[in-house]
């Protein structure tokens, strides 16, 4: 699957979306970074749930792409914290796990997520789910 | 329950066996018991008299003057009617009345007075006594006719001189002896019936001394020494009175007469006549009837069966100078002859008398032994032959020679002998026997009267004594107040109130408040005979606790009122030993089905309160970090108790608050009577508000660790009952291994899970990074040419193996899953064709590539419902299965069709096929086929079991066709409603 598309899309955005990718891998991290910025996003990186959260409150990032295992505060607690805070409850939020278990995918929607992706994932996938989030709202 | 009956039958038995009327009458003379020899005596049958006033065998006049002596005798004032063998009037039947003897005992049975008369009929005695009385008034008339006679005589005797003929005609014919003789002891005159009676002729005796013709030689001395007093002083005291001796007759046989002497002064000198009368004959009427009469008042005097017999021995001994006599009772439950008492005339007898005491003797043994089995008297002068009887030797040392036995026989049935003994070796003295034989019949029966009367009392004491002693509560309640009249001890202890304390309560006080109605209609139903109650019946302690009683009742009638008469037994021991044992069955069982805790905790107080009865369990499990413990679950029996329940869940306490964190502080079971009682209790308000009384608290232990507290609440007050608390801490102790043991299992289920999640984590993240920059290489390759060729075959590899590791890590952790128990479908409504459609496009580069023809045939199906990823991983699996098979050149066909309600898909392929033998362990984990190994085809066997558990996931069923050589055929049945074919599984 080529991604042929992905330039057209990013240039018709007129106003630059942020998008909040907190990932404790930093190889991972520049990986989903590389792909949305070149998709013509903003992105902010954080490397585990506090530094995420903080950002979240100070940016207000039109979305979030939490990995579940970080250190200091893990996806989940870090979505619910959004979910809980006015400031960001709307806030979309998209959640990568690397667990074998499915109920680490059903947690992450009971604390909130609105979409989850396994590892390991495919950066063009990922994007599409993004862009189908923007584009809903 | 309780009562020994065969001492019952025994006694009753003496009573109806009785030739006697023994009746039995309360303190108001009603007849409680008349037994079959009242029956005879008074014509009457015992349903005629039974409950009706013992007046009735009275004749009118004696009716008041009975009342009279009762109600002063019950007052306490007049004792004459007890005991004394009393001759009063009975009336039978038919009006006509009878002399009887009536012997009157008091006895009380549970404090009530009542009264056994026993009586005899004594009409023959009577008819003889007054038939004797008729006899002696003749005689003494005939006597006084011949005193009148010879005062006549003496008056004419002159006359008498004058006409000797006629005097000696009237001498002659005279019914009595009569002898003259003059002051020298000659005799003068010797009428015929002198001639009979003493065997001496008129000539013979004429002439003779009469002292040594007639009076024995003991008597000589005295006789001439009252003659030569006479001579002397002109006085006598034996002249003109009527004397009896004893006589001698010609056979030196004495014999006894009774005789009246008159002095005649005649003109020269004075005569003596003589009237003498034989009175052999009557005087042994006199002593058989004296013998009767004073036996029938000794017998029935006597207080005890020993006095009887003394008494009897005695007045036998002396009526007829024998020196000892004894009498011996039957005793038919040891078939042995026991001295009942004996009587001897002198010390030196002693030593006898006292090996006759508390002797026994077998049928048989000794004489009278002997007597007793033959039923016939034995009449010995040879005592010391009798090798038989222990008395023997002393029998011989003491000089007694002669021994007469004779057998008490009563409607035929020997029920004693009687024994007299005496030192002189004399005949058998006939009117012993004679004696014996006439008062047979009633002593026999007098002294099987003593025995029942002793029978009676020692049953009366037995009974006393059974119902002071029994365990059982004995109670006697009243039909018409439905209230206790008496109690035994017993029934205080088992109530748990003082035995005073009981009569006159209600038995509704004893009975729960919800099952008075039960309990009652149960009682009445037995007071009217309908039935005995019901076998168990629930009753209330003072303290207000329950237990289970067997109940046996009988009706009866005292003073007129119906009663009934209630043996009570607490079966709560009994009944609980099988409740507890089901309860603890029960609460393994719960253990045992529970796969939680919380589970658990509900199942297992469940089964205790519902098996014990009790109305709520709560289960407390510790916290040992934080030193607390929390409720995890809890059951009550009825939705009132709902709000307690409630209020208990999650509670949390410290170590020693409140109850059971006493238990817990205590390691102990702890038994609260009312929980209201206790002091700061922080549920006190709930307790209140749902009646909650009675407490358990018993710690769970798991060896010696405390686990939990299990409390037990109840709306009754709760005594100790050790058995329950026995029972709790056992299945306690289960339950608390049962919570280690999940702790146990929820710490490596956490263990677990943390792996997996760790492994899969570590494994993933790498390979994140592998597929996402290989996917960004790609991109960049094919905008702008930057990479050789070479390099682009190389990405290419990589890309390839990575995907490879990409699905081992994916199969590796979902076997793992599998292996765990972990593995779960993520359903939703699944479109098969996409799925298959998606795997054919994600196979075809690599059959491109293996230069396998990939063809696919897809019919459209309903959807399933399903889990999409999973079931694409199972069709992605059985086409990579094929294609790694499958050589060059070969074809691999994907076929999906519907068969019937199930979609049917089938991978075929022309690679080796699979023999037979591995197509057994096919579908197993790690299982590689020969040909796969010896081909070197790469894998490690997990694919087809992953398939295989998919499939089976949704209820699909796999399975291969094959043949060597000629290619695999592997199809899915997948069920297109998967929940509905769950449902339907017993039809399919």
């Amino acid at each position: 699957m080529k991604g042929g598309s992905n330039k057209d899309l990013s240039t018709n955005d007129e106003v630059e979306k942020l998008i909040l990718v907190a990932e404790d891998d930093d190889d991972i991290l520049a990986l989903i970074t590389f792909r949305l910025k070149k998709a013509g996003y903003e992105v902010v990186p954080a490397t585990n749930g506090v530094e995420a959260y903080e950002v979240a409150l100070d940016r207000q990032p039109n979305l979030g792409i939490f990995d579940v295992m970080m250190p200091k505060m893990d996806g989940y607690e870090l979505t619910e914290k959004i979910r809980a805070n006015e400031a960001t409850s709307k806030m979309p939020i998209i959640m990568l796990t690397a667990s074998v278990q499915d109920e680490s995918v059903s947690r992450g929607f009971h604390v909130g997520a609105d979409d989850y992706m396994k590892k390991p994932f495919s950066p063009q996938e990922l994007l599409q789910r993004v862009q189908a989030i923007l584009d809903r709202r | 329950m309780g009562i020994d009956r065969n001492q019952i039958s025994f006694a009753d038995a003496l009573v109806e066996a009785a030739v006697d009327a023994i009746i039995l009458i309360d303190a108001a003379g009603v007849v409680l018991s008349f037994n079959p020899g009242a029956e005879h005596i008074f014509g009457y049958g015992a349903n005629e008299v039974l409950g009706n006033n013992v007046r009735m065998l009275m004749p009118e006049p004696d009716k008041s003057i009975h009342d009279g002596y009762l109600s002063r005798y019950l007052e306490g004032g007049d004792p004459r009617v007890i005991g004394k063998g009393r001759e009063v009037i009975g009336q039978r039947k038919d009006r006509s009345t009878f002399p009887m003897q009536l012997a009157v005992n008091e006895f009380t049975i549970n404090d009530k007075r009542s009264f056994v008369g026993v009586v005899r009929d004594i009409s023959d005695i009577k008819a003889v006594q007054s038939n004797l009385e008729l006899k002696t008034r003749e005689l003494s008339n005939s006597n006084a006719q011949l005193e009148a006679e010879v005062r006549e005589r003496k008056r004419s005797e002159l006359d008498l001189k004058a006409s000797d003929k006629r005097n000696r005609a009237i001498i002659d014919t005279a019914y009595n002896a009569f002898i003259s003789l003059n002051v020298h002891d000659l005799i003068t005159q010797w009428n015929p019936m002198a001639e009979q009676i003493f065997g001496w002729s008129r000539s013979e005796a004429i002439g003779r001394s009469l002292t040594e013709t007639i009076i024995p030689p003991r008597y000589w001395d005295k006789h001439k020494q009252g003659l030569r007093n006479y001579l002397a002083t002109g006085k006598a005291n034996v002249l003109d009175q009527k004397l009896t001796l004893t006589a001698l007759n010609r056979e030196k046989v004495e014999f006894p007469i009774e005789l009246t002497i008159t002095a005649v002064k005649g003109a020269s000198e004075t005569e003596f006549h003589a009237f003498i009368q034989d009175i052999t004959e009557r005087e042994s009427d006199r002593r058989r009837l004296t013998a009767q009469y004073e036996t029938s008042k000794i017998l029935s005097d006597a207080k005890t069966l020993e006095e009887a017999a003394t008494n009897f021995s005695r007045a036998i001994c002396e009526e007829f100078g024998w020196v000892l006599g004894s009498v011996w009772v039957v005793d038919r439950e040891k078939n042995v002859l026991r001295s009942a008492g004996e009587w001897h005339a002198t010390d030196d007898l002693d030593d006898f008398a006292d090996q006759t005491r508390g002797l026994t003797l077998e049928q048989g043994e000794g004489f009278p032994g002997r007597a007793w089995t033959d039923g016939k008297p034995i009449w010995s002068v040879s005592l010391s032959d009798d090798q038989s009887c222990p008395r023997t030797p002393f029998a011989g040392k003491l000089g007694l020679r002669g021994g007469y036995f004779c057998p008490l026989s009563a409607k035929g049935d020997v029920i004693g002998v009687v024994e007299f003994f005496t030192g002189r070796s004399e005949e058998l003295d006939d009117d012993l026997v004679n004696v014996l034989d006439g008062i047979n019949n009633s002593l026999s029966q007098l002294l099987l009267r003593m025995q029942t009367q002793e029978q009676l009392s020692e049953q009366k004491q037995a009974y006393e004594t059974l119902f002071r002693q029994s365990p059982d509560g004995i109670s006697v309640m009243d039909v018409e107040t439905q209230s206790v009249v008496y109690t035994n001890p017993a029934m205080g202890q088992m109530f748990g109130y003082d035995e005073k304390e009981l009569e006159g309560m209600a038995i509704v006080d004893f009975v729960p408040k919800e099952q008075i109605e039960y309990v009652l209609s149960e009682f009445q139903a037995a007071a009217e005979g309908e039935r005995s109650m019901a076998p168990k019946i629930p009753c209330l302690r003072k303290n207000g606790s329950v237990f289970l009683s067997e109940v046996t009742v009988t009706p009866r009638v005292q003073d007129g009122r119906p009663q009934l008469l209630g043996y009570f037994r607490d079966v709560t021991e009994r009944e609980s030993d099988g409740r507890r044992l089901a309860a603890q069955y029960e609460a393994s069982k719960a253990l045992a089905q529970a796969s939680t805790i919380e589970e658990a905790s509900v199942g297992f107080v469940r089964a205790i309160c519902q098996e014990m009865d009790w109305a709520l369990g709560i289960v407390w499990i510790l916290d040992h970090e934080n030193n607390t413990m929390h409720s995890v679950g809890g059951w009550h029996a009825s939705a009132n108790l709902y709000e307690f329940n409630e209020g208990t869940t999650g509670m949390v306490l410290e170590k020693g608050q409140g109850p059971p964190g006493r238990a817990w502080a205590e390691d102990s079971v702890e038994w609260v009577e009312d929980i209201r009682r206790e002091p700061e209790y922080l549920r006190a308000r709930l307790v209140e508000k749902v009646g909650i009384h009675g407490a358990i608290f018993a710690t769970m232990k798991s060896g010696d660790k405390i686990v939990g507290v299990i409390e037990l609440n109840s709306t009754r007050h709760e005594n100790v009952d050790p058995g329950l608390t026995r029972m709790i801490e056992t299945s306690g102790n289960q339950f608390a291994q049962f919570i280690e043991r999940k702790f146990a299992e929820e710490e490596a289920d956490r263990l677990k899970n943390e792996f997996f999640a760790l492994v899969s984590h570590e494994l993933r993240t790498p390979l994140t990074s592998m597929v996402g920059y290989l996917e960004l290489l790609d991109e960049d390759v094919g905008d702008e040419d930057t990479v050789s060729d070479d390099g682009k075959q190389f990405l290419e590899v990589i890309t390839r193996n990575t995907k490879r590791l990409q699905r081992l890590v994916s199969d590796l952790l979902f076997v793992a899953q599998m292996q765990y128990g972990s593995f779960e479908l993520n359903k939703s409504t699944v479109d098969l064709n996409s799925v298959l459609s998606q795997s054919v496009d994600a196979a075809k580069p690599r059959a491109t590539r293996e230069e396998v023809k990939l063809h696919s045939d897809i019919q459209a199906v309903p959807s399933i419902d399903g889990d999409p990823d999973r079931l694409g991983q199972m069709v992605d699996n059985l086409i990579t299965n094929a294609l790694k098979f499958t050589p060059a050149g070969g074809d691999v066909n994907l076929k999906m069709s519907n068969k019937g309600r199930s979609a049917l898909i089938e991978v075929q392929d022309t690679g080796p096929g699979i023999s037979k033998k591995d197509q057994e362990h096919l579908f197993e984990r790690f299982f590689r086929t020969e040909s796969a190994m010896s081909d070197s085809i790469p894998g490690v066997g997990l694919g087809l079991s992953i398939v295989k558990t998919i499939a089976e996931g949704h209820r699909g069923k796999i399975s291969v066709d094959s043949e060597e050589g000629k290619g695999a055929t592997f199809s899915v049945e997948l069920p297109f409603n998967t929940s509905a074919q769950s449902d339907n599984d017993g039809e399919a």
